[in-house]
């Protein structure tokens, strides 16, 4: 069994909550509550802030039964194949318009496949790769910084209830994987603090890294321009005029991939490893089997129309699985303790 | 892990001879400068670029025509060596026709497959576009490079605020801002010269232009200046010419419900002035007083004559929408603009007098 | 010089205590049950060779036979401390025969093949069954002097020589601690080499030396006459491209590496030292970083990253720009890309591989050729060659470019092993460029790093502090962080291990 540090944690945190949706949740936001989706953030911010708090508190009576246990893993499951068939349709788009589909996911699930035959240990320290990156993707985005108009910002209007809340559904997105906390809480070192400033740090981190991005994008196009641009991000650096390279976006679009397979490697691994805690340690076979039902499920899921179903859909579903069922499984625990 | 080895050498082995997607960049012909004109309900597409042969590089032109913009392209591939690829467009030249009409239409293609560059930059075209390409004056250069270049030092210079294809797209989206375009003619010599700016209302050229000084100050009242914008005027009562440089520009709005009333403080450096005598104060007052009144006249004649044109390339329109959901709520901005009484108040500050006394 | 060594041993003095008859042969005594010990059959015991030295000697208590190698030992040495030896079995001290220099063993077969085979001069006493071990070893061999692939500018200027002895002494000399431990290990079934292996008791890991003399003992009959022939019993992943020990040929790089509480092993008459467990990252470091100023040594250090980078990848990202994604070329470079490789007939892998193998060939041929002679096919296969392959239009002078580019960065690794290891990978990267752009090559990256994550050297991170992540030391590996103290090497693949027996 693996042990995690602070920073081991907080960063596979990170990458499960960011991999699957800092691409295109802005664009779904902000179709819905336009200038008012900054300020919905930053009340989202607070809910996700409550919502850590809390698991971090309960986090000990989080011991879910063979049966949740499997419910999590379709779950994501689910969440792998919608969120690799949404990569795929984009990398379709963007890079690979003759290759076909099943050869790109078979690329990139392999490399799943390989981690997760190796040892937990080097799962878990998978995120590492992403750290060098974060600071290109930084830089790349500031170098829009001139381009921002500041007045997009405005106006606002509060009382416009029903897209505020038509808004805070879509921010769920940004939510998603925030389960994990409650798995892997219990691999962290018994002597490394979590709750307090270390939370507060991630917390931060997580808002910081959403809102500057939903910020940057709301203030580089106009509000009739997200109908044309599901990608904000890559549009924003497609615009970008520099010297040394033509395309950014396509730099942007290697980080993003590399990131979204580690995302992808830890949530099978988190499959494979909740599966374990159950039953004997699965074979091999099991993991083939496992990525390649993936590769199946996700290539038949690539087109336009069921990308858009399967993720309206997920949102649903991570309303589930991050608030009803921990709900019940602590609440029940409680009462089987008394 | 052995295995592991063996298959990542096996299974590219098998690909060698190259992939789906793969597009050789020697079996491709880079387009720098492209013109789209209407004919007869045809769209025309003129395609200036280089071709590659024995070392030497040689430009060559070509053109097509179909029912869309895409479809002109696809019959232009019809004749060229190799074909042609849109990658590294510099320049798009589109004819006033097409920009009274469907700018945005011809646009589309562009985006639609991420390939394309997007950060080339856009120009109207007075006349005949096949002049453009052919022109009868000497240029002294190629097409392919006479373009890019000239709308580069232009921006350079403050004649036009950066006008990419991107941005422009941008802009055309944009309910509270207006597009300006560069605007080409050719001139007596039969040389393709900028003579200003395009303006447009609701993403729609409206045939009306401001002229080369006034292009500049519609730069400084939109706050965006290339490296350098310098200014003339002619001083009467001195009997000498002045030559300014600005240093930089800050502008406030006020707005009230009927009105709109905008302060410019420009700070500046004179860098010509014949008369000099810069180093009394009060002729450094006056100097600044001549000015100020000067440019607000100035400006006062980009505004009356972009009302008149319902096109706000100032941008008045987003501070509006920000800030005063009221009177952006009246109805149609560009209607709203053309009869907002607007009232520019300019204050000239010399910082410098660019010269040791 | 053979012929003339008896003459020194003449005889003084007679034995008090053993008056028996000596033969010109030692005859088998039936009753004691001695083997018989006899010039020819000693002789035969080391299969008549002719450097095998053999003679008489007067002793005060009885007579010898002397023997050595005379290719080994040096007998002018050998002589002065037999007379001492002698001087002091005269003066009948107690252990006359333990002398620093000297010991007193009984009599053997192996123990004589052994001692004559490492160059000591051996006495045996027939009547005693006893024989007297004399080291006075030949002691030609190189002086320690800079070893040639790790030249630094700064710092200490000498290098290991094929003695582990005079090695030892170079070690000591720097490192002046008692628990500096030093033990040694014969190993071989037929020939025996000695490994001396070092480490410092108070920092080293006792487990992993554990594991270390569990692991050298696997080999112990295997013939090994290197450390390079051990590699392969010692590391986790034969396989792997990366070396997963690092040999060194500078004192003061094991000296370090024994602060870091890690393990050094010398083979005797081999100058390299091994040391394990080691991580990616002690293959970067050179001993001129330590020496030079910090934002100096840091400026170098980072340099080796990017010269790391460019080694892998530079090639690939040439192939995946000019087959995939020539869009990102900016503007005022694309014609000058486009007329270079217009009218090139082959595909930018073929050219790249061309190239590659070309470039390896001098780098071999320059190796093995003699020096001055090296020097001219480098220049007129790199000059000449290079120039006629690209007028011919077989490669475009960019890939030339690319490809120089390339090779030197590897050589820039401070550590032979390791540019090796880098300049073999760079081969999958370009197919994988080849065939996806840079999409194959993110594909690639990924693999890489998770093979450097699970990779292990003596069940050690390998590819430690990203494994794991300790973010904290970060500074010390990318920059050359201000001295302050050795890190250790890190021990467990997660921070805390609980139970043992853990698959790995």
């Amino acid at each position: 069994m693996f042990t995690l540090s602070r920073i081991q944690f907080f960063l596979l945190l990170f990458v499960f909550q960011t991999g699957t949706v800092f691409l295109s949740f802005q664009s779904r936001l902000i179709d819905v509550s336009g200038t008012n989706s900054w300020v919905l953030f930053i009340l989202a911010g607070l809910l996700h802030y409550l919502q850590l708090f809390l698991f971090e508190k309960f986090h000990k009576r989080f011991n879910p039964g063979p049966f949740v246990s499997h419910l999590y893993i379709v779950y994501w499951f689910f969440i792998i194949v919608s969120f690799l068939a949404y990569i795929n349709y984009t990398i379709a788009i963007w890079l690979f318009p003759n290759t076909p589909q099943i050869v790109t996911m078979a690329f990139m699930v392999g490399v799943s496949l390989y981690a997760n035959t190796r040892k937990p240990e080097t799962l878990i320290n998978l995120p590492v790769i992403i750290l060098p990156m974060i600071p290109f993707f930084v830089l790349f985005l500031f170098m829009a910084l001139p381009e921002l108009v500041w007045t997009y910002l405005f106006p606002i209007d509060v009382t416009d209830y029903k897209s505020m809340l038509k808004g805070l559904f879509f921010v769920q997105a940004t939510f998603i994987g925030v389960e994990m906390f409650l798995f892997l809480r219990k691999y962290v070192k018994a002597d490394e603090k979590v709750n307090g400033k270390p939370l507060f740090i991630y917390q931060s981190i997580w808002f910081l890294f959403f809102f500057t991005g939903l910020i940057f994008v709301l203030l580089f196009f106009p509000l009739n321009g997200f109908k044309f641009v599901t990608e904000p991000l890559l549009y924003l650096l497609k615009f970008q005029k520099v010297t040394f390279v033509e395309r950014l976006d396509l730099f942007f679009l290697f980080i993003w991939i590399s990131w979204s397979i580690i995302t992808i490697s830890i949530y099978i691994f988190m499959c494979i490893h909740v599966r374990k805690t159950h039953y004997k340690s699965p074979s091999n076979r099991f993991i083939i089997l496992f990525h390649v039902l993936i590769v199946i499920t996700s290539t038949f899921l690539a087109t336009k129309d069921r990308i858009e179903i399967i993720r309206q859909v997920s949102i649903y579903a991570h309303i589930v699985f991050s608030v009803f069922f921990p709900a019940v499984v602590i609440l029940m625990n409680r009462r089987g303790k008394q | 892990m052995r295995k592991v080895v063996l298959a990542l050498l096996a299974i590219p082995s098998i690909f060698l001879g190259g992939c789906w997607d793969e597009s050789q960049y020697k079996d491709v012909t880079i387009v720098p400068v492209m013109g789209i004109t209407t004919s007869g309900g045809q769209v025309k597409e003129f395609f200036s670029y280089p071709t590659f042969h024995n070392d030497t590089i040689s430009y060559t032109q070509s053109e097509g025509s179909g029912i869309s913009g895409r479809s002109a392209r696809e019959d232009a591939n019809h004749r060229t060596m190799e074909a042609l690829d849109f990658t590294h467009l510099e320049v798009l030249l589109v004819s006033s026709e097409i920009a009274k009409n469907e700018l945005h239409e011809q646009l589309d293609m562009f985006f639609r497959s991420p390939r394309n560059r997007i950060t080339s930059y856009l120009a109207i075209v007075e006349g005949d576009m096949e002049q453009y390409f052919k022109p009868p004056g000497d240029l002294n250069t190629e097409v392919a490079d006479f373009y890019p270049e000239l709308l580069r030092t232009a921006v350079l210079y403050s004649y036009i605020t950066e006008n990419t294809m991107g941005e422009s797209v941008k802009i055309l989206l944009d309910d509270t801002i207006d597009l300006s375009l560069p605007y080409l003619t050719i001139n007596d010599n039969g040389i393709p010269t900028i003579e200003g700016i395009a303006l447009f209302s609701h993403g729609k050229y409206t045939g009306a232009t401001l002229k080369k000084q006034e292009a500049v100050l519609a730069g400084v009242m939109k706050k965006q200046q290339g490296k350098y914008t310098r200014l003339s005027f002619h001083w009467k009562e001195r009997d000498s010419p002045i030559t300014i440089e600005i240093i930089n520009t800050r502008r406030k709005m006020k707005i009230s419900n009927d009105r709109i009333s905008v302060n410019y403080v420009i700070n500046f450096s004179v860098v010509e002035f014949p008369n000099n005598n810069l180093n009394s104060k009060n002729i450094r007052r006056e100097t600044e007083n001549f000015l100020s009144a000067e440019i607000k006249k100035d400006f006062d004649k980009i505004i009356k004559k972009t009302q008149e044109n319902k096109s706000d390339i100032i941008g008045f329109g987003r501070t509006v929408h920000a800030f005063h959901q009221k009177m952006w709520n009246k109805g149609d901005w560009s209607e709203t603009y053309s009869t907002l009484p607007i009232e520019v108040n300019v204050t000239m500050k010399m910082k410098r007098t660019s010269i040791y006394d | 010089m053979v012929g003339k060594s008896p003459s020194m041993f003449f005889f003084l003095h007679k034995s008090v205590q053993w008056r028996r008859y000596f033969s010109r042969e030692v005859k088998y005594m039936g009753s004691d049950n001695k083997p018989v010990i006899s010039k020819k059959s000693l002789k035969q015991l080391f299969y008549n060779s002719m450097d095998f030295v053999i003679i008489d000697v007067e002793w005060p208590m009885g007579k010898g036979i002397l023997c050595y190698y005379s290719s080994l030992a040096d007998p002018t040495e050998a002589n002065k401390q037999i007379d001492i030896i002698r001087q002091r079995a005269l003066e009948k001290t107690n252990n006359w025969g333990k002398t620093a220099a000297s010991d007193v063993k009984p009599y053997s077969e192996e123990e004589l093949v052994k001692s004559v085979c490492s160059g000591q001069t051996v006495i045996i006493f027939e009547e005693s069954q006893l024989m007297l071990t004399v080291s006075a070893p030949n002691t030609s061999g190189r002086t320690p002097s800079e070893p040639e692939t790790e030249q630094v500018v700064r710092g200490p200027h000498d290098g290991f020589v094929e003695s582990t002895q005079i090695n030892l002494t170079l070690i000591r000399q720097k490192l002046h601690r008692k628990d500096l431990v030093v033990k040694s290990m014969e190993i071989g079934a037929d020939t025996s080499t000695t490994m001396t292996y070092l480490y410092i008791d108070t920092i080293a890991d006792k487990d992993v030396v554990k594991l270390f003399e569990t692991k050298l003992e696997d080999v112990r009959d295997i013939n090994i006459l290197n450390t390079g022939e051990i590699e392969d019993y010692l590391e986790g992943s034969v396989y792997s491209p990366f070396p997963q020990l690092l040999y060194t040929e500078r004192p003061d790089r094991v000296v370090f590496n024994l602060m870091e509480g890690k393990i050094a092993l010398f083979a005797d008459n081999s100058p390299s030292a091994m040391i394990a467990p080691v991580t990616f990252f002690s293959f970067f470091q050179s001993p001129d970083d330590f020496n030079g100023r910090v934002i100096i040594g840091s400026f170098f250090r980072l340099l080796r990253i990017i010269s790391l980078v460019m080694a892998i990848f530079l090639p690939a990202f040439y192939i995946a720009v000019v087959s995939f994604h020539s869009e990102i070329l900016p503007i005022e470079l694309s014609k000058k890309v486009k007329l270079a490789i217009n009218e090139i007939p082959y595909r930018p892998i073929f050219e790249a591989f061309i190239l590659e193998v070309f470039i390896e060939l001098i780098r071999e041929a320059s190796i093995r050729l003699p020096k001055p002679i090296g020097q001219t096919i480098g220049v007129v296969g790199g000059l000449i060659i290079g120039d006629a392959i690209v007028s011919a239009g077989l490669v475009s002078n960019l890939m030339v470019i690319v490809v120089a580019l390339t090779a030197i960065s590897s050589f820039v690794v401070p550590t032979a092993e390791m540019n090796m290891s880098i300049r073999i990978l760079r081969f999958p990267f370009m197919i994988a460029a080849a065939l996806f752009g840079f999409f194959g090559m993110a594909i690639g990256m990924m693999i890489l790093t998770i093979h450097l994550l699970t990779l292990s050297s003596l069940k050690q991170p390998y590819f430690a502090p990203f494994i794991p992540l300790d973010t904290t030391r970060f500074m010390d590996i990318f920059l050359r962080s201000p001295y302050t103290k050795f890190h250790k090497q890190q021990k467990t693949f997660t921070f805390i291990s609980k139970k043992k027996g853990r698959k790995s």
